[in-house]
């Protein structure tokens, strides 16, 4: 469970007119795929940085399975997997095996026991053919599940996705779907991800809207359907539209 | 004026192993070209090729008949906006190409402001930020910004739609089919439905070949077969019946909707 | 093709990595001050080089960057070669040997060692240092940061010229004193870029869970086994007996 309780936040608190998140509450439920959608500069990257922890809300409280952001963050960044826009910034090691094992070494799990836990997730993963690799020889699909391993690995219970598809291929954003459907029936977490792309809303169980740091819509993708919404706020995907229209004409 | 670029048994290589080729094309002005394909299939190697950056290459590149000089020719916003900043604030940034060409550094700003605000963002609020301190899709404008206030013949844009909100999309399409008219466009992308309609034709990169597709072979072959491309799912379906048809609608809901209720009369 | 490690699976690979380091300085101690001919350093050479392919070193970068350098051996070169008033192309070839030699053993060793590793040597070299109430992690740790930006930066600067290129400005090209003093007023945003940029690797270091001042254990231990220690004595004896006294 992630609970917002009348959160403010701004950047650079001196400046007036910079970006703001004032006094914004709700909660995601664990065992859902959230998404978190809206416009450039809306504030969503800012967002799954606060849940992770990463940034500390200037009033009011963020808790994530029970426990406060600001005062146990060691503790949140355990429970909270988060996987950045850029996968070449989050990168650690030197070579797949190793960038898995940063985690582990970090959670002081003994020695011996990595080997098998990285072997497991990697397979997982679909990448155990590549442990021994350099990372700066993968793809940009392969260094994204090598984010999503190196994550897994040390069983999150909810994991933050930021703009994961925006930079994968067609073929691959299926794939990814289908992956998360899997991560979320077998290992029971939570799961968000900021999306900009309409044609993934309907792969949401639940969905947040941002404007301008404000939360303006929470509902189902049905209710995004048919919910009134300001000009230009959001985009619906062409799918939903055309049916819309295909509906209107057979009535 | 470029008339067009013309890639000759174009080979890619990558540590001494074969990316992609022999490419045969003729990228021309007027409409914007296309390249799309699976991750790893080359296509941001491609761009890099061209503009000089990739050296691992055989064949030719020559722009109207004459070699190739990509120095000072081209501009290509790479795929993470990061790569292209190394100015402490983004006025310095868009202004860059500009301020090294000379002029007065007034009227450059004033053309690098106006560029902001094309790319639609606030350029008064942004002008003294730290570009890597900006939103993903804010990061991505300034880039755009940067690539475009000077304009040399060939603009490559490497994924320029990831990131960008939908009212960046349009713009981008609305820019980009302005630029094209006097200038060589080629913009890779994984979401071509957008840029259909401004666009001349598709390179497709696949198994280390290259083929060329006018646009309504391409949706036609994607309609007829979901193995050869995933464009979105519906649209294939509303086609199915219609694969003999000459010319596609464009992939949004109203196109669709218009072109089926003509064909029911 | 920059110098890097390039993981692979072989015996140089899995020597405990401060014989590693170990053999790697004897080695250039011994290219750079034992008094020898050109002969004895060319057989040194020469054996550097067969056991780096035996052990599936990949040497290609290494001679691709020592172009770089060719001009500096070759005006090394002159300068030996005529230090006596007649050119003579044996004290030449000493020279070059001496500096190719040098540049070899650093290049195979940044090649086969791994950031855990080199980190772990600097971290066991500087352990003496404690003795004296030195702070050795901290200086091991100023090391490893040192070796791992100094690419970073020199990376940077090509990025930021194909930066500039991506553009479509033109650039003042050339080589030589026009080209550094066009890249010298980037050299402050460069430093405070790669600050910045390495600030976001922090952040994606502490999101999992990274945190200087708690105890962590290691994915890989150490032990100096028999066979490294043999490696060594091999090394050692190799030098001796080419060692004219
Ligand atoms: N490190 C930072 N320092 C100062 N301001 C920042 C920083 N990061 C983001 N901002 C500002 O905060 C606002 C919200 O940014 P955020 O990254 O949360 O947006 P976003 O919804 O993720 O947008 P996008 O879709 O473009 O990624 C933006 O106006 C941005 O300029
Ligand atoms: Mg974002």
């Amino acid at each position: 469970m992630i609970l917002f309780d009348r959160v403010s936040f701004r950047y650079k608190s001196n400046e007036e007119t910079s970006f703001a998140i004032r006094e914004v509450s709700f909660s995601c439920r664990q065992n859902l795929i959230h998404g978190f959608i809206g416009g450039n500069g809306s504030g969503k990257s800012t967002y799954a940085r606060l849940i992770a922890g990463l940034l500390h809300p200037e009033a009011g409280k963020i808790e994530v399975c029970g426990l406060d952001t600001s005062a146990e963050d060691a503790q949140i960044h355990r429970k909270v997997g988060i996987i950045f826009q850029n996968p070449d910034n989050q990168i650690v090691g030197t070579t797949v095996e190793e960038d898995i094992a940063f985690g582990l070494e970090n959670l002081a799990i003994p020695t011996n026991d990595m080997p098998e836990k990285i072997q497991q997730i990697a397979e997982e993963m679909g990448i155990e053919n590549l442990l021994k690799k350099p990372v700066h020889h993968l793809s940009g699909g392969q260094k994204q599940l090598l984010c999503i391993a190196s994550v897994l690995v040390m069983q999150p219970e909810w994991l933050i996705f930021d703009e994961p598809t925006s930079h994968l291929d067609p073929w691959s954003r299926r794939n990814f779907w289908k992956m998360l459907e899997i991560l979320k029936q077998q290992r029971q977490v939570g799961i968000i991800v900021i999306s900009q792309v309409s044609d993934d809303f309907e792969n949401f169980d639940s969905i947040r809207l941002f404007a301008d740091g404000d939360l303006v819509f929470t509902g189902s993708p049905e209710e995004l359907k048919v919910a009134n919404m300001a000009d230009g706020l959001i985009h619906l995907p062409e799918k939903w539209q055309f049916e819309k229209l295909r509906e209107a004409e057979n009535a | 004026m470029p008339e067009d670029l013309h890639l000759e048994k174009l080979e890619l290589f990558y540590q001494r192993q074969k990316v992609c080729g022999p490419i045969n094309c003729r990228f021309s002005r007027g409409k914007i070209n296309l390249v799309v394909g699976r991750a790893g299939s080359g296509k941001s190697t491609l761009l890099k090729a061209i503009a000089g950056f990739h050296n691992e290459v055989k064949g030719s590149i020559s722009l109207d008949s004459q070699v190739f000089q990509a120095d000072g020719n081209i501009a290509l916003a790479f795929q993470n906006p990061e790569n292209l900043f190394f100015n402490p604030t983004v006025g310095e940034e868009v202004c860059f190409a500009l301020n090294q060409k000379g002029q007065s550094r007034d009227s450059n700003e004033e053309i690098g402001k106006k560029w902001l605000e094309r790319w639609g963002l606030d350029a008064q609020k942004y002008w003294h930020k730290h570009p890597l301190e900006l939103s993903g899709g804010e990061k991505r404008k300034v880039a755009l910004s940067a690539c475009t206030v000077l304009l040399p013949p060939v603009i490559m844009l490497d994924e320029p739609l990831a990131g960008l909100d939908y009212a960046g999309q349009l713009k981008l399409v609305e820019i980009l089919e302005e630029i094209a008219c006097d200038h060589i466009v080629l913009l890779v992308t994984h979401d071509p439905e957008l840029l259909l309609p401004i666009s001349s034709g598709i390179l497709f990169l696949q198994n280390e070949e290259a083929d060329y597709y006018e646009i309504n072979q391409f949706i036609r072959n994607a309609v007829s077969s979901s193995d050869f491309y995933p464009l979105p799912k519906w649209y294939c379906q509303a086609l199915r019946p219609f694969d003999g048809i000459r010319e596609f609608p464009m992939i949004n809901a109203a196109s669709v909707h218009e072109f089926l209720q003509k064909k029911v009369e | 093709m920059l110098i890097t490690f390039s993981p692979k699976e072989s015996f140089l690979y899995s020597i405990n990595p401060v014989i590693k380091g170990l053999i790697t300085l004897f080695l250039i101690i011994a290219f750079s001050v034992i008094a020898s001919g050109p002969v004895e350093l060319g057989i040194l050479l020469a054996t550097v080089v067969i056991f780096s392919l035996l052990g599936r070193v990949d040497l290609l970068p290494i001679i691709f960057s020592l172009r770089k350098i060719f001009f500096l051996l070759f005006i090394v070169g002159l300068i030996q070669g005529f230090s006596q008033g007649e050119f003579d192309f044996l004290l030449a070839l000493e020279a070059i040997l001496r500096i190719v030699g040098v540049f070899f053993s650093a290049g195979i060793f940044v090649t086969i060692s791994s950031q855990t590793e080199l980190m772990y040597f600097w971290e066991q070299t500087f352990r003496p240092l404690a003795l004296f109430g030195l702070p050795a992690r901290e200086l091991a740790l100023v090391m490893v940061i040192a070796v791992r930006f100094l690419p970073v930066i020199l990376s940077e600067i090509d990025r930021i010229r194909i930066a500039q290129m991506a553009r479509g400005a033109k650039l003042s090209g050339g080589f030589g004193l026009s080209a550094v003093k066009s890249l010298l007023p980037l050299m402050i945003p460069t430093l405070s870029l790669a600050i910045v940029r390495a600030g976001d690797l922090a952040l994606a270091m502490e999101a999992r869970g990274y945190c200087v001042s708690r105890s962590r254990t290691r994915f890989r231990h150490y032990r100096v086994e028999f066979i490294d220690l043999l490696g060594l004595l091999l090394c050692l004896g190799i030098i001796f007996a080419l060692m004219k006294f």
